[in-house]
């Protein structure tokens, strides 16, 4: 049993508060500058933490990727340019307000429901985690199989508009997953003789050319314009607690929004704040108004549900070891790296690792609020940034980054075959998110498909033998049948349209 | 590049079928119904599929050009911009060993502002104060095997 003390006294380390507040500034400037999403800033901490302990590392992580999706939404509202795609969904609303001098409304409203988001999403993440954990003890192998078959069909369903395109980019991943030694018999395959294919595809430098060189290349396609000076912020905290009270069901809904869906394999933030901000249109009363208070409502929706989608998606990841998006996915990386297994047993081993990574989203997002002011306050300084020089300092940091965890050359290289890659699924549509958790489920599927195989000696009905795993089996296959039934039918509205861009399952 | 879904679609299927044929090819353990090339099997039948659903429904839908070239191609800068990051990525493990981190990334850092428009000689002086700043925090500090190239016999002075 962990006591709050025990928590409180891991949390109270110095080391552990300075990585918190240089991640967390990071993350603001990352997070404001747009065409740099949550993910990259994730992705370019690798290198650094690589060194660090590993509860200092995971924080550094969870704070970043919270300061970034809430950093997104300020040159989004003052400049109608999203810092990452999780805010594009109210940008427009965002931006009107602040045309109309209401940045309190426009950006503290979003700042303090980002927060609360983040505070409800932690708190169903702490109590929900270790009951889930005392279940999942109880799973074998087919248990295990069906998560991961779920997980990856909810992602190729939510990934984009076209089923069929959702379903290659899923097979792309599974088969590159199949590279490397064969999980039961350490068989080689498909290696073409290389050792450094032995052990498949690195992870990070994967998700590194898929999320950020790509994102390097797209970015080198579009000119970036950040001229304009952002209009003065006034004041933003006290105005911003009165408009919360206002609006507080609003915020717990898309709290409530971003944390589920947040939990779903794949499906990541901007998809919350997309769902979330279509739900306060179309349901709410006030959201529905056309107004600065129907403005006011839908931001602060979506605003909370997407900052509540990431620790929605830490459920999966601690509770089952699956990851929920890609920078969950880079944080079960990590933490197999340092020695933390993800899964129901660290509950059990770790219980004090597990409560402080998860009292550390209750202080990132506490810290959010100063710092989120600050840098609203600072915006004008980060606009001078030179724009020409930041791509290139990103690039070398994705090199640095590949390179650091793997010590070879081949994953730099890697890097620029699946950024290119990425850049070419993007352009035609393909979703990336279905295939990189193809990529990174794709082992533990085939291990546990496998293992049960061998089992039953071929026998397909022990799937559906246990009863947690038929439950599991079950609504497998009703998701599969609803996404069918989706697909045949007509899609009109918002909502239907919304999510449907090449970055869903990104951040 | 934007690429018709039926063009798409059968070179997806063209991999899955790939894989599948080459998944017989991997050995089955003596007296065990599956073995390393089972899974693989599934995954290439899965993706060939994929690819024909792609191509079949691309078919029917039918509009647009097969090959829609992308307006940035014709776009001097910005096709540099875009080939640069390539080619930095390609160009770094053939130089890195024998130019050394710090003057490979002084190098990289320099083509790369110069395409993006910063003038040579500001970029010539912050990618010299960038990659040492990296050099010396990464290699020095924490202790990443970074290539030293030239420097090689002083390395040792220079990782504290």
């Amino acid at each position: 049993m962990v006591t709050l003390n025990a928590v409180l006294s891991q949390l109270a380390d110095g080391y552990l508060i300075l990585v918190i507040i240089a991640s967390a500034a990071y993350g603001l400037l990352i997070g404001a500058i747009p065409g740099l999403t949550a993910l990259l800033a994730s992705a370019l901490l690798v290198p650094f933490i690589i060194f660090m302990d590993p509860l200092p590392a995971v924080a550094a992580i969870i704070t970043a990727s919270a300061m970034a999706i809430f950093a997104g939404d300020i040159p989004g509202a003052l400049l109608r340019m999203p810092g990452t795609p999780a805010s594009a969904a109210y940008t427009d609303d965002a931006h009107g307000l602040v045309r109309k001098g209401e940045v309190a409304k426009a950006l503290g409203a979003g700042l303090i429901a980002s927060s609360l988001g983040g505070l409800l999403s932690a708190l169903v993440l702490t109590m929900a985690a270790p009951s889930l954990a005392r279940v999942a003890l109880a799973f074998s192998s087919v248990e295990y199989f069906w998560l991961g078959v779920l997980g990856l069909s909810c992602a190729t369903f939510v990934a984009g508009s076209s089923l069929w395109k959702g379903l290659a980019s899923l097979f792309l991943g599974l088969s590159l997953a199949t590279v490397g030694m064969d999980p039961i018999t350490g068989i080689p395959r498909f290696t073409l003789g290389s050792i450094n294919l032995l052990s498949g595809f690195g992870l990070i430098p994967v998700l590194i050319g898929l999320f950020a060189v790509s994102e390097l290349l797209r970015n080198a396609t579009a000119p970036m314009n950040m001229n304009g000076a952002p209009p003065p912020a006034g004041p933003i905290f006290l105005p911003s607690l009165r408009t919360l009270w206002r609006h507080k069901v609003g915020v717990a809904r898309g709290g409530l929004f971003g944390t589920m869906v947040g939990a779903l394999p794949g499906a990541g933030s901007d998809i919350a704040a997309w769902i979330s901000y279509a739900v306060a249109r179309r349901a709410s009363s006030r959201g529905r108004r056309q107004t600065d208070e129907g403005a006011t409502e839908r931001i602060m929706s979506a605003s909370a549900a997407n900052n509540a989608s990431l620790g929605g998606a830490y459920i999966p990841a601690t509770v089952f070891g699956i990851p929920g998006d890609a920078i969950t996915a880079i944080v079960i990386s990590v933490m197999f790296i340092k020695g933390i297994n993800p899964g129901p047993t660290l509950f059990l081993n770790s219980p004090d690792v597990i409560y402080t990574i998860f009292a550390i989203f209750f202080v990132a997002n506490l810290v959010m609020i100063p710092l989120g002011i600050l840098c609203m306050r600072g915006f004008g300084l980060i606009l001078r940034l030179p724009q020409a020089a930041i791509s290139p300092v990103v690039l070398i940091f994705c090199i640095l980054g590949a390179f650091s965890v793997e010590n070879t050359l081949f994953a730099v290289g890697m890097i620029g075959i699946f950024g290119f890659l990425g850049y070419v699924m993007e352009q035609n549509e393909y979703p990336l998110a279905p295939a990189i958790l193809g990529l990174i489920l794709g082992p533990m599927i085939e291990e546990t498909f496998m293992t049960t195989m061998l089992k039953s000696q071929g026998d397909l009905s022990i799937f559906f033998d246990r009863t947690i795993g038929s439950i599991l089996g079950v609504v497998t296959v009703l998701a599969w049948l609803l996404a069918i039934a989706l697909q045949l039918r007509p899609q009109r509205g918002e909502v239907a349209q919304a999510p449907a861009n090449p970055h869903s399952g990104t951040v | 590049m934007r690429l018709h879904d039926v063009i798409t679609g059968p070179a997806i299927a063209l991999c899955g079928a790939g894989l599948w044929a080459w998944s017989f090819t991997l050995p089955v353990p003596n007296n065990a119904d599956f073995g390393p090339g089972t899974f693989p099997r599934l995954m290439g039948g899965g993706l060939a599929l994929a690819g024909v659903g792609v191509a079949v429904s691309g078919w029917l839908r039918g509009r647009g050009p097969l090959i829609q070239r992308p307006d940035w191609l014709r776009s001097g800068p910005q096709f540099a911009r875009f080939a640069a990051i390539l080619g930095a990525i390609a160009l770094y493990p053939l130089i890195s060993g024998a130019l050394g981190f710090l003057l490979t990334a002084w190098l990289l850092l320099f083509v790369l502002m110069v395409v993006n428009g910063i003038r040579p000689l500001p970029a010539l002086g912050a990618g010299l104060a960038i990659s040492a700043f990296v050099n010396i925090a990464f290699a020095s500090i924490l202790h990443v095997p970074l290539p030293w190239g030239p420097l090689t016999p002083i390395s040792g002075y220079l990782i504290w």
